[in-house]
């Protein structure tokens, strides 16, 4: 009886883990079936990566800070098109939560089964340092993207625009809003975030150039949540009842300045237009509140941009190519050093619509 | 043969141990035939560098576990000790005093748990949730939001370190898990071990001092945590907050599926090595496939689930 018992378990374990393999196989793409394995020693590394550089000539890789996310399924999406259009296998796969440890096991497994091209944006830039210099010396070609990863080999990193010129350009879209003056608070994920940093300072020393008419009269942390980021908005409103601006410089930061502020509205609190709101958002957030009349525009970009650049400037290293020879349809790219900027886009009321990424 | 084999199947601990070798055996074959890299000696020494930290902190997590107790806190443990020792070696102090004292840390950390626990009679969940969210707040602390890297070359060329093609780490993990094997089946600790989590009143009356053993365990779960923390610490040279986020539920997802009874008392350390085994090839194995991480939760989770099934029991 015992026996049989274990006999069926048995099977049922055998049968959930072919089902596992034959629904990864559906998922994903057979990478090199016919090449046969015959690293026989470590050592003999040199052969080792002619034989990969074979199996993965036309294999990508891009590991994302998580998946599971509409961000990052966007940036799939743009990855996968561009894979398509020039003839590569991509595999898109990052950990379930933000995790680097699981990215650089991604990454090495990745690199053993044998590919041409690697993208990585890091949850922690220097802990891919490594794998990157590994990657390197197999002779796979590295791109960061959405994230860079400065202090690594990295051939390139793909982002939308750099960090000054971003906060810049809020700073000069808020200031428009408000008219050149009055008290502006700043909503930020991060206090000591690089990217959160960089932005908000360089949007501070533009007003202070620019418009010294504009008080910049609090900075609020939102540990990039939702729910924070909405109660960091109503103090706001309590605390400077005079307040005439709110500049978020994350996703999270504007709807919910907007939220909050919208809520003020409809109940008598605040009139329409007192207070400006704006900052950086994505489609999905913010179609409520540009819709309402909140929000007047919101600086964004398309994280399938993002995937797509990657795939294409990954693409360009392996041909030889370089990166002015790169032709995208409706995408104009701006190299600066080391850097593919994609560009932002602009969301007004008007054209929130006609965006599809999340 | 027959008969040592059905005997031997009786133990509840060790059907799982048979089932994990029909199943593993099974499950590298189909890698091996379906990946054309799955089989070389440089995946499998990746796949050794992975699994050798999530070796180490499983050994005490399954002690743990037999007396009945849990130990949540272990992700955060190690948190607290990379990034701990991260700052010391950045400050430059000599490397051994930055291993002294990142074990110690990691002592004082498992004491705190083990004091809740033993002494405080808190029930283990309760405390070591506690601390698992305390220890990581400490995290944020001590970092600051930012990673701590910049580490010397002579600390992190230690992942890279192969004793006959078998990564040093590796290494590390069998010879603790040798001694782990030998303690709980051949010494009286460990039948000390199994019987408080098998019945803890009756040990107490049999002089067995339970809250001594548990308070132990948890300290030596601090230690190896440490220990573990280090050899990750090298492989990244870099500490974030993050640091080892989630380490506990992969620890005890690898623990389970080795047979260890969460209640308490039964289970053996050779299910829960084979446990550690079987999960890490598989998600090797999809990750060569191409799954996403969602997919491999899912299919890992039920696997969990399937090794957990007991079908009713004839009376006898």
């Amino acid at each position: 009886m015992r026996k049989r018992r274990n006999k069926v378990l048995a099977i049922v374990l055998c049968g959930g883990l072919m089902a596992g393999i034959l629904g990864g196989c559906g998922a994903g793409q057979e990478a090199s079936q016919d090449t046969a394995p015959a690293a026989e020693e470590t050592a003999d590394a040199a052969k080792e990566n002619a034989e990969q550089g074979e199996a993965g000539g036309k294999s990508l890789f891009l590991c994302p800070k998580c998946v599971g996310y509409d961000y990052w399924t966007s940036c799939e999406t743009g990855a996968k098109a561009a894979a398509d259009e020039l003839g590569y296998d991509l595999t898109f796969n990052g950990p379930a939560a933000t995790d680097s440890a699981q990215q650089i096991t991604m990454m090495e497994d990745a690199m053993t089964q044998g590919i041409a091209g690697l993208g990585i944006s890091a949850n922690d830039a220097d802990a891919v340092v490594d794998t990157i210099a590994t990657a390197k010396e197999k002779g796979i070609y590295t791109v960061a993207f959405d994230s860079d990863s400065p202090n690594s080999d990295r051939d390139y990193c793909v982002i939308p625009e750099s960090d000054a010129a971003m906060g810049e350009q809020l700073a000069e879209m808020i200031a428009q809003e408000m008219g050149g003056e009055g008290k502006l608070a700043f909503m930020v994920a991060s206090l000591s975030a690089e990217n959160q940093v960089s932005k908000f300072e360089a949007a501070e020393a533009y007003i202070h150039e620019n418009y010294p008419d504009i008080e910049i009269v609090a900075t609020l942390c939102s540990d990039d949540e939702n729910e924070h980021a909405y109660e960091n908005a109503q103090t706001l409103l309590s605390t400077y009842p005079d307040l005439k601006g709110i500049l978020g410089f994350a996703g999270a930061e504007a709807p919910q300045a907007a939220a909050a502020v919208g809520q003020a509205i409809d109940n008598g609190d605040l009139e329409m237009g007192q207070i400006c709101v704006t900052g950086i958002g994505f489609p999905s957030q913010c179609r409520e509140g540009l819709k309402s009349g909140v929000l007047k525009q919101i600086l964004s970009w398309n994280p399938q941009e993002t995937g797509k650049v990657t795939v294409y400037v990954l693409d360009a290293l392996l041909n030889g190519k370089t990166i002015e020879e790169i032709e995208i349809d409706g995408i104009e790219l701006r190299l600066d050093g080391s850097y593919v900027y994609h560009g932002c886009v602009l969301l007004t009321p008007e054209n929130v619509d006609d965006y599809n990424y999340a | 043969m027959r008969k040592f084999l059905a005997d031997y199947i009786k133990k509840d601990g060790n059907r799982n141990v048979v089932l994990l070798i029909v199943y593993l055996v099974i499950q590298t074959a189909a890698f091996s035939i379906l990946l054309p890299n799955f089989m070389t000696v440089s995946n499998f020494q990746n796949l050794m560098r992975q699994s050798a930290e999530l070796g180490m902190v499983s050994i005490p997590l399954a002690i743990v576990l037999m007396t009945g107790n849990i130990d949540l806190s272990i992700g955060s443990v190690m948190g607290v000790c990379a990034i701990s020792m991260a700052r010391m070696l950045r400050a430059g102090l000599p490397i051994p005093a930055a291993v002294l004292f990142t074990v110690c840390i990691g002592a004082l950390a498992g004491s705190l748990n083990g004091f809740c626990v033993a002494k405080l009679h808190l029930d283990g969940l309760v405390a070591t949730i506690g601390t698992q969210v305390m220890l990581r707040g400490f995290c944020y602390i001590l970092t600051g939001g930012r990673s701590v890297s910049g580490l010397p070359s002579e600390f992190t060329r230690v992942s890279k370190m192969y004793v006959l093609g078998v990564p040093i780490s590796f290494l590390l993990m069998l010879a603790i898990f040798a001694v782990a094997i030998f303690v709980m089946q051949k010494t009286r600790i460990g039948i000390q071990v199994h019987a408080v989590g098998y019945n803890a009143r009756a040990s107490r009356f049999s002089g067995i001092e339970a809250d001594k053993i548990k308070f132990r365990l948890f300290v030596m779960s601090g230690c190896v945590a440490a220990i573990a923390s280090m050899f990750m610490l090298m492989r990244f040279a870099s500490a974030e907050s993050e640091f080892a986020n989630g380490y506990d539920t992969d620890t005890l997802v690898a623990i389970l599926l080795g047979g260890i009874n969460i209640a308490g008392g039964s289970g053996n350390m050779l299910g829960a090595f084979l446990g550690l085994i079987t999960v890490a090839i598989l998600k090797n194995g999809l990750n060569h496939i191409g799954m996403t991480a969602t997919y491999q939760q899912f299919i890992v989770g039920l696997l969990i689930v399937i090794s957990a099934v007991r079908l009713p029991k004839k009376r006898d």
